[in-house]
């Protein structure tokens, strides 16, 4: 069940209608219990529901996910001893390697000692793994630092790593985000769906018709580089940019939208991030949620910049090569993750050098060093894309060497480009109009008005009439 | 309750006003006619006739239907002469592209008034249902010299096959009368219906080449059906005293190394060929052709800048280098 399906669009009807029934004055008052543990419990049970579509199986492993996490937690916060924390971290650490690394490694010692492959499992990779992976670890970390107290309730703990809008594919919720808003009396409202349902709209926009349309040229150029001319290769990898963006940012944003219909805030997870001016900059605002949490719970313990310069630098490469292999068992990951971690490690030295910053003002100079940033972020996206290391290099190949071949400026990746660019600029124009730094915003109509309305059925009938209706998952459910 | 009573209202309004500007786009985006069953029988169904077209899904061309609902530049006058009728399917029908460009107009252009080709390509009409449908077409238009069927496969399947020989074909139902009609017309709902519901954006024949090859085993019972189907074909046009010319559009594909190819098996070219020479059918093969295209020229007879690059239907350049084919076909013939 994906947010652009139609069982997705049921299910949601079905969740919304029983969330609402709760805000009945005389089901409230017939209720045995609190409202909000029938709320949780609705949404609690919705979760599973949602992610038992897959495959049922992995339900357990989630839950018993859980279980360590709140059993872990429960039991750090009675005896305050480390062990505790250290098995609520261990534990679900070995889960992830077994399901998404195992295999690869076990296939990589073999490659490299020139053995036939022998000892691999047969296992299923549980769709958004490493995202609650992550979000369980989150809990049990935050427990032991103090920011948030362990929970009593079983429910809660269940309902933060299970809630369904961001459960395969983030945004990865930290804790203390998380469970305070289940204190408070949230629930589906007409502003809060208002609000909610035009994110979503925002968000299947760029997925159904930005991104997937573009993968239909993207995906035939890395099927086989060596069939286009290099300006093709080379607009496939800028497409692919627009793609990747445009598929992973609109999921963030239906999710955003899903928990916003249901009363629940989630943090947003990019932030234009191709108008950075450095690498730096850019993993302030790519998938915030993921950098966020590596740099809390990875780069700071590691050591982060308290240890010294060289520390720093290995700090900052650890993390990346290890954010790099979170998104997936292959090398190519690892080479995505070290490029930027190299690339961090070199716009560090270059900061601490005398007069750096001098002409950041300078328009010229800005629009230089965001191409600069958006060519080195395109290149690295190869890696990401290509299947293997053989495939990345055919790609790099076709551009570099001038190849001839089959030429296609596909209309849909030069207007991916085009929204991309028309987006950027309603944004600056917005903050040139506030005073305000630029950043991304969702805009709002009133959908309690006939033009609102208008507005937004004819965006939702263009996003369905140009939609691309071929099989195409959301890149970031194979992490 | 008057709050959401109210809300609803303005919801229905600028519902409807949505709808309406929704269609009004898709006038222009995508804009197919209704389809009707053919009367004559030399089609399946024809399009109605002088109608603005646009399928902006696959390609950006537009164009109108003839009087007769075809694809053709110009109406059709009853009793005119006809020297080559083209049948065959989307690709030859070439709604997708500019209609100057398609084979028909190509073919036209490059006989110079000496002959005239008319194009009766419908989609969905694969060889099975042209060789169907090839007596009552002779009938209808009595083409003076040639008829031209397009396929874009030569994997045959037995069960298609055998319901030709036997006359059992199912035919391609219209939906062409009351509420079903009224509801085609609306240009929106006809692209939800296509998208959502149909499943047929793709191109005829595209995969068949490969669902098909697990019937290998078949191949003797595959070539005598085909070669009966032929026969009778052959002999029909002979009767009406024209040559039968049979021509195969394959895609090209492009291995890792950037290397042209086709899927098209050797047994069913074999088989192909060898029916169509023992009855009379002249067989042109575009591959050889296509290929040539691809490796010296780097173009693509399929495929358009808003599709996926070689795939789907055939693009102006299939068009041309098809049109050409046949051309070539026909001066050799006559020497």
């Amino acid at each position: 069940m994906t947010f652009n399906s139609l069982t997705f669009a049921v299910f949601f009807a079905i969740v919304c209608a029983l969330m609402a029934l709760t805000n009945i004055k005389a089901v409230k008052e017939k209720l045995p219990w609190k409202v909000s543990e029938l709320r949780h419990t609705v949404l609690l049970l919705a979760s599973y529901v949602f992610y038992g579509w897959w495959n049922w199986k992995c339900c357990f492993l989630m839950l018993g996910l859980t279980l360590v996490a709140y059993l872990c937690a429960a039991a750090y916060d009675r005896d305050g001893r480390k062990f505790h924390v250290l098995i609520g971290v261990v534990v679900p650490l070995i889960v992830l390697g077994i399901f998404k690394y195992f295999n690869f490694f076990i296939d990589s010692f073999c490659d490299v000692f020139g053995i036939s492959r022998a000892g691999s499992l047969n296992i299923l990779l549980p769709v958004g793994i490493s995202f609650y992976t992550f979000q369980s670890l989150s809990y049990t970390i935050d427990v032991y630092r103090g920011k948030i107290k362990a929970e009593k309730s079983f429910k809660n703990v269940a309902l933060y790593i299970a809630f369904f809008p961001q459960l395969v594919a983030g945004p990865i919720v930290k804790a203390g985000e998380y469970i305070p808003q289940l204190y408070e009396d949230r629930n589906i409202s007409l502003e809060n769906f208002q609000a909610g349902i035009q994110f979503f709209a925002l968000g299947l926009f760029k997925k159904i018709v930005v991104a997937d349309n573009i993968s239909t040229f993207v995906d035939a150029v890395y099927r086989s580089p060596a069939e286009f001319h290099a300006l093709t290769v080379l607009l496939a990898v800028a497409a692919y940019s627009v793609q990747i963006y445009c598929d992973f940012s609109g999921y963030s944003d239906m999710a955003v939208g899903c928990a916003k219909c249901l009363g629940y805030d989630l943090s947003r997870n990019f932030n234009l991030p191709y108008i950075s001016r450095n690498v730096t900059e850019f993993w302030k605002r790519w998938h915030i949620s993921l950098s966020t949490w590596l740099m809390e719970y990875l780069y700071i313990p590691l050591g982060g910049n308290r240890k010294g310069k060289r520390r720093r630098y290995i700090n900052l490469m650890l993390t990346m090569l290890i954010g790099g292999m979170w998104h997936g068992a292959a090398w190519t990951f690892v080479a995505w993750g070290g490029l930027h971690g190299l690339a961090l490690c070199l716009h560090k030295l270059f900061m601490e050098r005398p007069g750096y910053g001098k002409g950041k003002d300078s328009p010229v100079l800005s629009a230089l060093s965001v191409l600069a940033t958006f060519c080195f972020v395109s290149l690295c996206w190869i890696f990401f894309r290509a299947g293997d290391f053989a495939t990345a290099m055919k790609v790099f190949a076709a551009i570099f060497t001038w190849q001839q071949g089959v030429v296609h400026p596909s209309s849909w990746a030069l207007l991916g480009l085009g929204c991309l660019a028309a987006a950027t600029l309603a944004a600056w124009i917005r903050s040139r109009k506030l005073g305000i730094a630029i950043q991304g915003y969702y805009p709002q109509l009133k959908l309690n008005t006939v033009p609102g309305l208008l507005v937004f059925f004819l965006f939702v009938g263009l996003t369905l009439g140009l939609a691309y209706t071929g099989e195409n998952p959301f890149i970031y459910f194979q992490f | 309750m008057k709050k959401i009573s109210a809300w609803i209202l303005k919801a229905l309004a600028a519902g409807l006003a949505a709808l309406l500007l929704l269609n009004i786009w898709c006038y222009f985006y995508y804009n197919v006619p209704v389809h009707y069953t053919n009367e004559t029988g030399a089609t399946e169904y024809k399009w109605e006739s002088h109608k603005f077209y646009r399928k902006g899904t696959e390609g950006f061309a537009f164009g109108r239907t003839n009087n007769e609902g075809f694809n053709n530049l110009s109406d059709y006058e009853p009793g005119q002469e006809i020297e080559i009728l083209l049948m065959g399917s989307s690709h030859m029908e070439g709604m997708n592209t500019a209609q100057e460009d398609n084979a028909a107009a190509v073919l036209n252009r490059l006989f110079e008034g000496e002959k005239y080709a008319y194009n009766i390509g419908t989609s969905g009409h694969t060889m099975e249902y042209c060789l169907s449908n090839l007596e009552a077409a002779l009938d209808t238009y009595e083409p003076g010299e040639y008829v031209v069927i397009e396929t874009r496969t030569l994997s045959f399947t037995t069960g298609e096959l055998a319901a030709l020989v036997n006359g059992e074909l199912k035919p391609i139902e219209s939906h062409n009368g009351g509420l079903v009609e009224l509801l085609q017309k609306l240009p929106y709902l006809r692209l939800m219906y296509t998208k959502y519901l149909s499943g047929d954006e793709g191109g005829d024949g595209e995969e068949q080449a490969q669902s098909t090859q697990g019937e290998t085993s078949q191949q003797p019972l595959k070539a005598e059906l085909l070669g009966r189907a032929l026969e009778t074909a052959g002999q029909l046009c002979r009767v009406h005293g024209v040559q039968l010319i049979l021509v195969y559009d394959p895609t090209i594909y492009a291995d890792d190394q950037g290397r042209g190819y086709t899927n098209t098996l050797q047994e069913d070219m074999q088989m192909v060929t060898d029916c169509c020479e023992k009855s009379g059918v002249v067989f042109v093969d575009l591959t050889e052709s296509y290929l040539r295209g691809y490796e010296e020229q780097h173009r693509l007879p399929y495929g358009f800048y808003n599709t996926s690059p070689g795939m789907g239907h055939m693009n102006s350049w299939g068009h041309e280098l098809f049109a050409g084919a046949v051309f070539d076909a026909i001066e050799k013939l006559e020497g």
